[in-house]
């Protein structure tokens, strides 16, 4: 899936940046063998979102990153990506999450939150 | 009260009153509590005058409710926005349209004769009682027997009572096209259930206009449905979703039984669905393939000949999901390529070889899955670049491709715009 991303990456040519591969690409999603790296993916929206591209403009990107057990995340893209992802652009990742989803408060079992002052609850 | 007392700078604050202090509050108090109580009373009588006016008029504003002078037509309207869209409504009291005939004697009638309300139904097999099966020992055993026969009997009551609800829902639709989905279970012992329920529908075969079957038969039921069915017109027939109804090559069916799903052969159908039927008793059911628009044909039991004869054969598809799954016949008689015209839509999973070339000029939508390592890139058959050219959204399962073969397809499918990498299966 590498080389496959790879390819679909468009490449310099003079100072426009073009593909041969589907260049009218405007939905990818990856829910099968997601073994590329974040950075790949990363270049590959970046360059497939931005002006210089001659082809369509991605407005979709959808990865099952769960789906390549042991995979971690190395790159936040959303935090990387933030000024792409926008009304125009959806960008759809999940990751296995090392450890379980829940959170923890210091009122955890108070009961209503009547009976905590309202300064406690800042930040919560 | 007294406008002021001698308490007036200490309250408010935590001052403490003497004895003295106390019986001189008291005292200030008096008069000011017998006012609050005489308040409360002229409050309670004003408030039970007011509702005793107000039970007087609810009755006359109950007549004056907007609902009650709604056109039929907006009403109907309404009531058909209460079924569900996504399935039919099933035959249960929390839903509609039962549910509306559970308001008011007025609405009751009402729904009852609007025909549209009752033109789709949901019949869910698991509701009908158990049919206990006689077992050998029984079968010697005088005693034993009669009270099987009495379970029997009871377990019909509840079942004949449930399809007689079948059978007046779809009479209150009138000459309405019906809609009829039946839900059983995989592995039951309802077979006569689902053979009492099929004749229960028999009456109605002229309004059958979409049809999904979910249950499951043997050989003895579908050849006696089948019986029944062959002599019957089915004008309106447009949709049929047959899933698991039969199990092929039991060891107890006929060589060679004639095909259960004759009656398919309506010229009206234009959709059929088949889920886990053998093929062989399809590709000879007689059904007008040429008139199909619509084709699913997926499951283990479709073998590359069959597939390929039925394909063949539905000159006008416009949509088509199926799989060759059954490695019985493989290579047998199969056509150099098949020429499907109209396909514009097309999922495709080959579990077993299928080295046939499509000809499909239409096409901008395909999925396709395979676990033949030697055909896994097709691009080679003449027609599959052509295919590729003209697509705009592919669905590819992974599975045993190479990254050299997704490229291959990639590079052909220039007009690509949504590319998907999910499992098939």
């Amino acid at each position: 899936m590498a080389k496959v991303i790879e390819a679909l990456t468009p490449t310099e040519s003079d100072d426009l940046l073009v593909t041969a591969f589907c260049p009218n690409l405007e939905t990818f999603e990856c829910e099968m063998a997601p073994n590329f790296s974040d950075k790949a993916l990363e270049t590959l929206i970046i360059k497939r979102t931005g002006s210089r591209f001659r082809g369509s403009t991605l407005w979709r990107v959808a990865v099952d990153f769960t789906q390549y057990p042991g995979r971690p995340m190395t790159l936040d893209l959303w935090e990387s990506l933030e000024n792409v992802v926008d009304d125009f652009f959806e960008l759809d990742l999940t990751y296995v999450t090392d450890q379980p989803d829940m959170s923890i408060s210091a009122w955890s079992g108070v009961g209503t939150t009547e009976m905590v002052p309202e300064w406690a609850l800042e930040g919560i | 009260m007294a406008a002021n007392t001698p308490f007036d700078s200490v309250l408010g604050t935590n001052f403490i009153p003497s004895e003295s202090d106390v019986q001189l509050i008291n005292a200030y108090l008096v008069e000011p509590l017998s006012k609050i109580t005489e308040l409360d009373l002229e409050s309670n009588r004003l408030q039970a005058e007011r509702d005793e006016i107000f039970a007087q008029i609810q009755p006359y504003q109950a007549l004056l409710s907007p609902i009650r002078r709604l056109p039929l037509d907006i009403m109907e309207r309404i009531f058909l926005s209460c079924l569900p869209t996504q399935r039919n409504p099933a035959m249960s009291t929390l839903e509609a349209p039962l549910k509306l005939g559970r308001i008011c004697s007025s609405w009751r009638s009402f729904a009852y004769s609007s025909p549209r309300l009752w033109s789709r139904i949901h019949i869910s097999l698991l509701h009908l009682g158990e049919i206990p099966e006689i077992s050998t020992d029984t079968e010697t055993d005088f005693e034993g027997y009669e009270i099987h026969e009495w379970r029997v009997e009871e377990a019909m009551v509840g079942i004949r009572c449930h399809l007689d609800g079948v059978s007046e829902w779809l009479t209150r639709a009138e000459s309405h096209p019906l809609s009829i989905s039946i839900f059983g279970c995989r592995y039951s012992s309802r077979l006569s259930a689902t053979l009492a329920l099929l004749q229960t529908l028999l009456p109605f075969t002229k309004q059958w206009q979409d049809l999904e079957l979910l249950v499951t038969c043997d050989h003895s039921v579908l050849q006696e449905f089948r019986q029944h069915l062959k002599l019957l017109e089915f004008p309106l027939l447009r949709s049929v979703y047959l899933s698991e109804v039969l199990y092929p090559d039991s060891p107890f069916d006929p060589p060679n039984p004639p095909s259960p799903f004759e009656w398919l052969s309506t010229p009206s159908l234009r959709s059929l669905h088949a889920l886990s039927l053998p093929s062989t008793s399809l590709a000879k059911s007689g059904i007008h393939w040429p008139i199909l628009t619509e084709l699913t044909l997926l499951g283990p039991f479709i073998t590359p000949r069959d597939a390929a004869s039925i394909l063949t054969g539905c000159a006008n598809i416009v949509k088509c999901a199926f799989e060759v799954s059954d490695p019985r016949v493989v290579g047998v008689n199969l056509p150099e390529s098949i020429e499907l015209r109209q396909l514009k839509s097309l999922s495709f999973y080959e579990k077993v070889g299928f080295p046939v070339s499509l000809y499909l000029p239409k096409l901008c939508d395909l999925s396709f899955g395979t676990e033949c390592l030697a055909n896994i890139l097709r691009c080679d058959l003449p027609g599959t670049p052509s295919i590729l050219r003209g697509l705009t959204t592919l669905t590819l399962d992974l599975f045993g491709f190479t990254p050299e073969a997704v490229l291959e397809c990639l590079s052909y499918a220039s007009s690509l715009e949504r590319l998907t990498f999910r499992a098939l299966k």
